[in-house]
């Protein structure tokens, strides 16, 4: 079936199966950043930003996002907030291996866009539950914590 | 493959499909693709089954909102054992797209969040084309032929004790998996209040034994507290036969309601 949708900006039309996952269907529409991993929603190398959340793209059937605006890794490294993550994590001595890279910045994302500031452990507890393949859950929270500063920085220059 | 999906905008026109259509099952974030019906039809994108709207005594949330945005409305505004109830599903990434409506309506067995609703004594609301019945969760089986669930109503309570336990794997669904909720509020050193649920295999909760352990004076000795275990164990049991539930789990419901009467002492 064709399923609209805009994917990383533009509007396309995703062929698929209803119950197909999202994950496979990105994947072969060139959107190599979308990883399968545990196939279970947790490890989180198949995380995309649907209707700028993020999301598990292996849990989720193609047919249920219509004219969803979905954004993959590949995309979103083009943006400002990708800059500002990844200078964080340089920070904290982040170096991502590639396959979990999704899922720990698309959720250092959604942190960045919370509008309280969020407490130490509740960074923990959102991403402890993300593949610790190349980087442990503190050195991902300290990551995280100088991505807030450098955003807050960023803002209050702005 | 091969499933077919169909599409409404509204409540209304999810009501008129479903009628047009015998078969179909209406979905929420779809996070259990692996156990999707041949014809569904999802309540992602249907903005008046998506609302919540928080009031003086209660929240009125819609069966497709988020569990993501049910927990943004933040701790000090949700009853404790919702907000803890939540916070143990899944994870952040599978709560943006996970549905309370699809936590309460799951087929087969009952998941997280039914135990705290059914001690809250939360209100289930179904509508179709001509008539809204509403009814308490604690007699909720399934959502009756033709009809769409459409609200959920969660009393505000602010419970002095409040404990939740989930049972099983931290953060999947398996046989393993139920929940247990404990509610009790006091009036000058004697229980006035009390609600205590478990939601798995089968749901549990007994207005005899809460009637019973109601109006017993604080702290409970011991000897309250072998009676009150006695008298939860032989409702349970009466609720739930051996193909139902392990020992194991069995055993947990046992060790949760006496940790809970215990906090009493």
């Amino acid at each position: 079936m064709k399923i609209p949708v805009t994917l990383n900006g533009t509007k396309t039309i995703l062929d698929a199966h209803a119950d197909e996952s999202l994950m496979k269907v990105l994947h072969k529409n060139g959107c190599i950043s979308v990883k399968r991993g545990c196939n279970s929603g947790f490890c989180g190398s198949c995380t995309i930003l649907l209707d700028d959340h993020p999301a598990a793209s292996c849990k989720i059937p193609t047919g249920i996002v219509r004219n969803s605006d979905i954004v993959t890794l590949d995309y979103f490294v083009k943006t400002e907030e990708y800059s500002v993550i990844m200078a964080g994590f340089q920070k904290a001595g982040i170096k991502l291996c590639g396959y979990c890279t999704a899922g720990k910045v698309f959720s250092a994302y959604q942190i960045l866009k919370s509008p309280k500031m969020p407490k130490r452990e509740e960074i923990a507890d959102y991403v402890k539950a993300l593949s610790p393949c190349c980087t442990d859950l503190e050195t991902l929270v300290n990551g995280i914590l100088y991505s807030i500063q450098i955003f807050n920085k960023k803002q209050m220059r702005g | 493959m091969g499933k077919t999906i169909l599409y409404a905008k509204n409540a209304a026109e999810l009501i008129k499909i479903l009628n047009n259509n015998p078969g179909t099952k209406v979905v929420g974030g779809c996070t259990r693709i692996e156990n999707l019906p041949d014809k569904f039809i999802s309540t992602r994108g249907i903005k008046d089954l998506s609302h919540i709207s928080r009031h003086e005594r209660y929240i009125d949330v819609g069966p497709g909102a988020t569990l993501s945005e049910i927990l943004a409305i933040g701790q000090t505004h949700l009853p404790p054992i919702i907000y803890e109830a939540l916070n143990c599903i899944a994870n952040p990434i599978i709560r943006n797209t996970a549905t309370i409506g699809g936590n309460i309506c799951s087929e087969n067995r009952k998941l997280t969040l039914f135990a705290p609703l059914m001690a809250l004594d939360a209100k289930l609301e179904f509508k179709n084309q001509t008539e809204t019945r509403t009814e308490n969760i604690r007699y909720f089986k399934s959502v009756p032929e033709g009809f769409i669930l459409s609200n959920i109503r969660i009393p505000l309570v602010d419970a002095e004790l409040s404990i939740f336990r989930r049972i099983g794997p931290e953060h999947s669904i398996t046989q393993q998996s139920a929940s247990f909720a404990f509610l009790a509020d006091t009036e000058k050193n004697s229980l006035l209040n009390v609600h205590l649920s478990f939601a798995g295999p089968f749901t549990f909760h007994s207005k005899e034994f809460e009637n019973f352990m109601s109006g017993h004076r604080l702290p409970l000795t011991q000897k309250d507290i072998t009676q009150l275990e006695e008298v939860v164990a032989e409702q349970f049991q009466k609720a739930a036969t051996d193909q139902m539930i392990t020992d194991v789990m069995r055993q947990q419901f046992f060790n949760l309601a006496r940790y809970s009467f215990e906090q009493l002492t």
